[in-house]
């Protein structure tokens, strides 16, 4: 290997790269034709088989084509305390990740990587999408002298600032006492598994075998839909029967489902403070553990279910800095706690929320109007057209959908709230439930103000206000308010010296 | 109802004394990125044109509201590079010596604001059109994610370069004062 390997020049990957690169092109096509391929698989002789099976070649040759032209027009340098990516075959991309954004320098091997001996590296910015940056193949001496080339940087810039409030050293100082902020009993479990969102689930079910019934179909022409009609009109009585029997047992199952997966999941819950971090542990076969470091925590939520009000428990959700796609990943999850607990735990996380004054502000009753004619109008003259198209008694039920439109919206707009704290912002909603969000004003990202033609008529404009871990939209406001409000948190965020995470 | 027509009722800071990001003076964009909308509105709506058309010609059952449909999505169409052109006009960036603005919308108008400490980094990127007429676009990144990205059509090379610059450097600086 050649040892004089400058990284401040423009360079391409190993040349092995590109046996990765179009690997990951066949995963990514594998992954979206798979039923294509099932038909090959099992009837390969069939005329349908062959045609299939040179299309598949000829995208395959078309992605070794693509992967070599991708990889002789892919460089990587370092400049100016940069890491710099010139790529694209059909555009050109050229990205610079500063030093100071990178988060971590990961490798990665898997089998084809120890069996190639290169590693793949991934730079983390903790950023938005497309922020991330990965080198597919190289070899690892040069990884790792990338990864120093790095370290040694931050670690020059974490020396001359760290008189500052720098962030979280890697090893607390002072290793505190873990406390236990809460635990879930098993008859808590049986609470939060009760009140969870079963329609979900039931919707889940539904789709699943919805979406099985219409492969199978095009798949291997079994009609399903057919069989299911052919015997529901045959026999019409046994059919009403059935489908009466059907809806109870359904919803019992959706129910157990439920119930069963949040009691596996969530046994055994317990949430720690540890120094700066919070860790919740949960699952009876696999114990997962989760931790979010404090300063990283981004957004706070808790919502609370008809279901869950009457068991007096709130969900919660604590999202932090990450990714957009591992959002869900990333973010803790307390299925179920109490009033106090909820206090508690922002008591520990944002210790001046509690006194917090807030002024509120209230949602255009005109959202109504907007929320009706989308919701309820429109699909009650589609389904109106439908029952009088089809004479069918029961689907003029449907259009029912327009007076409860009527009422949701007006529920909704009535709880709709945008609370504004010097620093703090909070969005509380909820239709039948409560919902609430909160985020730290410095720790907003961008704000953003749009409006269509209906709300300027009246004065208004949708706001939504950023962090990196969850943003609070909220449509409707008067649109003077909005804007004091972008002003208002660009000068804040622009004037804070603490950093967001 | 009660309407409250102030931020905060128990206001600490003078809100009126604020920088406002709305009387800024906004920056249009290079003249020749309107010609690249046209074009590239004017790609789909032949495609769009041609397709419902061809369509309406084969399927003579449906006449005569296989045309009336044609002739409806001929006019969206031709109204849809219209108003890709016209938008053209209400784009623009404003940079302070903090944040950077951009704004565009007709009917649906949007601004969105960062501010340089929270920029993760910038890229400038060059579609086919693009390259033809000379134009870059400047992506700017933060760690808000996807949606919060913002991206500035329309700029001479040489400029998005220069703005590509001056915004990494006060981001730099931004954070070395923290």
């Amino acid at each position: 290997m050649d040892s004089t390997s400058n990284l401040y020049q423009p360079q391409r990957q190993s040349p092995k790269a590109v046996i990765l690169i179009l690997l990951k092109y066949i995963r990514i096509i594998v992954r979206q034709m798979w039923p294509i391929l099932l038909i090959v698989l099992i009837n390969p002789t069939s005329g349908k088989g062959i045609i299939i099976t040179i299309i598949a070649l000829g995208i395959a040759f078309i992605s070794l084509i693509y992967s070599l032209v991708a990889y002789t027009r892919y460089y990587f340098f370092i400049q100016n305390n940069e890491l710099c990516v010139r790529s694209g075959v059909f555009r050109k991309i050229v990205l610079n990740v500063p030093f100071d954004r990178i988060q971590s320098v990961d490798f990665k091997r898997n089998l084809v990587h120890q069996f190639l001996n290169v590693v793949s590296v991934q730079v983390d910015t903790a950023g938005s999408k497309g922020s991330e940056l990965e080198l597919d193949a190289i070899e690892l001496e040069r990884a790792e002298e990338l990864r120093e080339i790095v370290l040694a940087y931050k670690r020059e810039r974490h020396v001359s600032n760290i008189d500052n409030s720098d962030p979280i050293p890697p090893i607390p100082v002072v290793p505190e006492a873990p406390e236990l902020i809460l635990s879930l009993s098993p008859k808590d479990l049986i609470k939060i598994g009760i009140s969870e969102n079963h329609l979900r689930t039931a919707a889940i079910i539904f789709a699943f075998f919805l979406g099985l019934a219409d492969d199978l179909d095009q798949l291997l022409g079994w009609d399903i839909y057919g069989q299911l009609e052919n015997t529901t009109t045959a026999m019409s009585i046994f059919g009403l029967v059935a489908t009466l029997l059907a809806i109870p047992l359904f919803i019992g199952i959706s129910f157990s489902i439920t119930l069963i997966r949040t009691v596996l999941k969530y046994y055994g819950l317990k949430f720690w403070r540890e120094g700066k971090s919070f860790k919740v542990v949960s699952g009876l076969f696999t114990r997962n553990e989760k931790s979010i470091q404090k300063s990283k925590i981004q957004v706070i939520r808790w919502v609370t279910s008809p279901l869950k009000r009457i068991f007096g428990i709130y969900q919660m959700n604590i999202y932090q800095a990450t990714n957009v796609d591992q959002n869900q990943d990333k973010s803790l999850v307390i299925p179920g706690c109490y009033q106090q607990q909820v206090d508690h735990t922002l008591d520990t996380i944002v210790p001046d929320f509690k006194d917090a004054v807030f002024t509120s502000h209230q949602m255009h009753p005109s959202i109504v109007r907007l929320m009706v004619f989308l919701f309820g109008f429109i699909p009650a003259i589609l389904f109106g057209l439908m029952a009088w198209y089809n004479e069918g008694m029961m689907q003029w039920l449907l259009t029912l959908v327009f007076p409860l439109a009527i009422w949701m919206g007006y529920l909704y707009q009535r709880k709709r709230r945008l609370k504004i704290h010097p620093d703090f912002l909070v969005s509380e909603g909820g239709i039948f439930g409560n919902s609430y969000k909160l985020i730290e004003i410095y720790k907003v990202q961008s704000v953003h103000i749009e409006s269509s033609p209906m709300q300027r008529r009246r004065g208004l404009t949708s706001l939504h206000v950023f962090t990196a871990g969850g943003d609070i939209s909220f449509p409707y406001l008067n649109a003077t308010i909005a804007r004091q409000a972008r002003d208002y948190i660009m000068y804040r965020v622009e004037m804070e010296e603490k950093s967001w995470m | 109802m009660n309407q409250i027509n102030e931020l905060f009722t128990n206001a600490q800071i003078d809100l009126t004394g604020l920088p406002e990001a709305e009387q800024m003076e906004m920056i249009p964009l290079e003249p020749a990125y309107k010609k690249v909308r046209y074009i590239s509105a004017a790609l789909v709506a032949v495609i769009m044109i041609f397709a419902v058309w061809v369509f309406a010609f084969f399927q003579p059952d449906l006449s005569p509201y296989g045309y009336t449909g044609a002739g409806l999505v001929t006019l969206l169409a031709a109204w849809m590079v219209y108003y890709n052109g016209l938008v053209f006009h209400y784009m623009g960036y404003a940079i302070r010596e903090k944040d950077i603005t951009y704004k565009s919308g007709w009917l649906w108008k949007s601004m969105t604001t960062i501010p340089f400490n929270r920029v993760q980094h910038c890229d400038l990127r060059q579609g086919i059109l693009d390259r033809r007429f000379g134009l870059s676009k400047l992506t700017i990144y933060t760690a808000g994610g996807q949606s919060t990205d913002l991206m500035i059509p329309g700029l001479l090379p040489d400029t998005a370069e220069k703005l590509k610059a001056f915004i990494l450097r006060s981001t730099e600086q931004s954070i070395e004062q923290e």
